[in-house]
């Protein structure tokens, strides 16, 4: 029986069209996470595969962690500290590193391309960097076959059928081809706990969590343009509009 | 290989041939900072030809490292610890392209550096001379101005936001030739099985774009049948990409596509503020809104006041005839 380690890294998100109590806590799996998740529990259908699930984040989170159990997970992990809040990529994707040589090096590790605040899509290379781990972007379709592992990846224009071997890091743009929600045979896994690490247990120390970039200041400003409204009956501003397109054609 | 006092990096990219706007854009905010800093430019390039280094010379590289044998992202990497090692960078900077993103990070862990991405200003504090990174917040309209706490500043640009130089053709350079050594690579690249030639939106003088007052498939056709017409491509706000009116690619905003045609087409897009950081300055914006207060209104250079079916349906009358 061939044993295959799938690790899917998680970034909580804030949800304000949930924050119905004013919570500063509600939050929900990044989409493109989810993405990652799925793509791993559609390959658990077909492969004895254990998949475990990562997060750095505030303890606020382990609600949402606790809740992923419904699916067929393994294990779920939070790294959470203080020394944490305000991490930039450098230091998170340090984290789940430290957490990853931790809990147990995986074959194949899946996360989101990009989170839907910052949208930096950091974290996938630089784990990838971190580990010595391949790094496959856009996956689009994963497949296993024995120990070697068959996707479909994207980069600019062209799609590749990429076959290699573990491990790698493989992130994930797109909806996977199978969309729905895996089945929820597990619901009494719920019951579950996650294993919470500090940064204490995992060997950082208060130097490493210092991030390398720092804001140093917020601003907004008003884009002024003023342009001019189109106006008379819808006939007159279809004319007018067609002019304009000519003159630009 | 030899450079010296070129403390500003940047990685280059080219396809078919031909070096890519990216790259011109890079080598122009690069050869500015440069400057202030008092220091050369290299850009480096993936298995470039006589004719691309020459025009980075001309666009403002003092040295152009081309990489040949072994060329995959690692090799990369491994390139920029070696140079390191020769001098220490002030400042390194990638496009937010499919290609870039994917390296940034990495020299980012490589180098030990503090990475910003996708930023819409770079300048030279006059003060302490380091790089002032500037780059949008996910709330609307708040921008953050970011520094690098390490030595080595590293960000990433996306295209259409910088411009590039007016190219000098009397300009000196130096290219070196490195053959990078095999590195650990277990890809093998089975088949290219989809290969869509696109047409980047830069090569279009017109662009349409969709979002949420699209409100049903009937409206879309009015769209399509009207962009059919005037030979403009159809892309969305991030809206649009999820309610399905348009594919992923075809999402404009900070994260998505950044554009820069002369005449862009808003039809029922509200603006949001990483929408509209995904058009150019330069563009000139056609707004088709029932909503006189959204965001996308208010930037327009023409506002149309108007639902979209009826008033395509009007448009497409008029053209027709």
């Amino acid at each position: 029986m061939i044993f295959m380690k799938i690790i899917v890294c998680i970034k909580g998100i804030a949800d304000s069209k949930i924050s119905k109590n004013d919570s500063d806590d509600e939050h929900k799996v990044g989409t493109k996470d989810m993405y990652a998740l799925k793509t791993a529990l559609a390959l658990k259908e077909k492969h004895p595969i254990d998949i475990d699930i990562i997060c750095m984040a505030p303890h606020s989170l382990c609600g949402v962690l606790k809740s992923l159990y419904i699916y067929d997970i393994n294990k779920i992990y939070l790294a959470t500290d203080s020394l944490f809040a305000g991490a930039d990529t450098f230091v998170t994707s340090f984290v789940l590193q430290k957490m990853i040589e931790k809990i147990g090096m995986a074959d194949i590790i899946l996360c989101g391309k990009s989170s839907d605040d910052s949208g930096t899509a950091q974290i996938g290379p630089s784990l990838a960097e971190r580990l010595d781990y391949q790094l496959i972007s856009n996956i689009s379709s994963l497949e296993i076959d024995g120990h070697h592992i068959r996707c479909e990846s994207s980069l600019e224009k062209i799609k590749y059928i990429i076959e290699t071997k573990q491990p790698i890091v493989g992130t994930i743009d797109c909806p996977p081809i199978d969309n729905r929600y895996p089945s929820l045979r597990n619901i009494l896994r719920q019951k579950k706990d996650i294993t919470i690490f500090n940064a204490k247990d995992l060997g950082i120390s208060e130097n490493q969590t210092q991030s390398k970039t720092k804001v140093l200041k917020l601003f907004s400003y008003e884009k002024a343009k003023n342009g001019e409204f189109i106006t008379g009956d819808i006939s007159d501003i279809a004319i007018k509009f067609i002019d304009i397109i000519n003159l630009y054609n | 290989m030899l450079f010296e006092n070129a403390r500003v990096w940047v990685f280059g990219e080219h396809s078919n041939g031909v070096l890519s706007g990216i790259s011109h854009q890079l080598l122009g905010i690069a050869s500015k900072l440069a400057k202030k800093i008092k220091s050369k430019v290299i850009i480096i390039l993936i298995e470039s030809n006589e004719t691309i280094n020459r025009e980075c010379i001309g666009y403002g590289a003092d040295y152009v490292i081309n990489v040949s044998l072994y060329t995959n992202i690692e090799s990369l990497v491994d390139l920029a610890d070696k140079m390191n090692l020769i001098e220490e960078p002030d400042i390194v900077i990638c496009g937010s392209t499919e290609w870039g993103i994917n390296l940034a990070p990495r020299l980012a862990v490589k180098l030990c550096a503090g990475l910003t991405a996708n930023c819409v200003d770079l300048e030279i504090c006059s003060e302490t001379g380091r790089l002032l990174q500037t780059r949008p917040t996910s709330f609307n309209n708040l921008f953050a101005t970011i520094i690098s706490t390490s030595k080595i500043q590293m960000a990433t640009i996306k295209p259409n936001i910088f411009s590039p130089n007016t190219i000098d053709n009397y300009k000196k350079g130096q290219v070196l030739e490195y053959q990078s050594p095999k590195f650990k690579n277990g890809f093998t690249l089975q088949k290219i099985i989809q290969c869509i030639e696109e047409k980047g939106p830069d090569n279009n003088q017109i662009v349409i774009g969709v979002g949420n007052g699209i409100v049903d498939y009937h409206v879309l056709k009015l769209v399509e049948s009207f962009a059919n017409l005037i030979h403009a491509p159809i892309y969305g706000s991030r809206e649009a990409v999820a309610k399905g009116l348009v594919g992923f690619d075809r999402q404009i905003g900070i994260t998505g596509k950044t554009i820069n045609p002369k005449l862009y087409i808003a039809i029922g897009i509200s603006g949001s503020h990483n929408h509209l950081l995904g058009i150019s300055k330069t563009t000139k914006i056609v707004a088709i809104n029932t909503d006189i207060e959204s965001e996308m209104v208010k930037a327009a250079d023409y506002k149309i006041i108007s639902d979209a079916k009826d008033f395509l349906k009007m448009v497409l009358q008029k053209m027709v005839v």
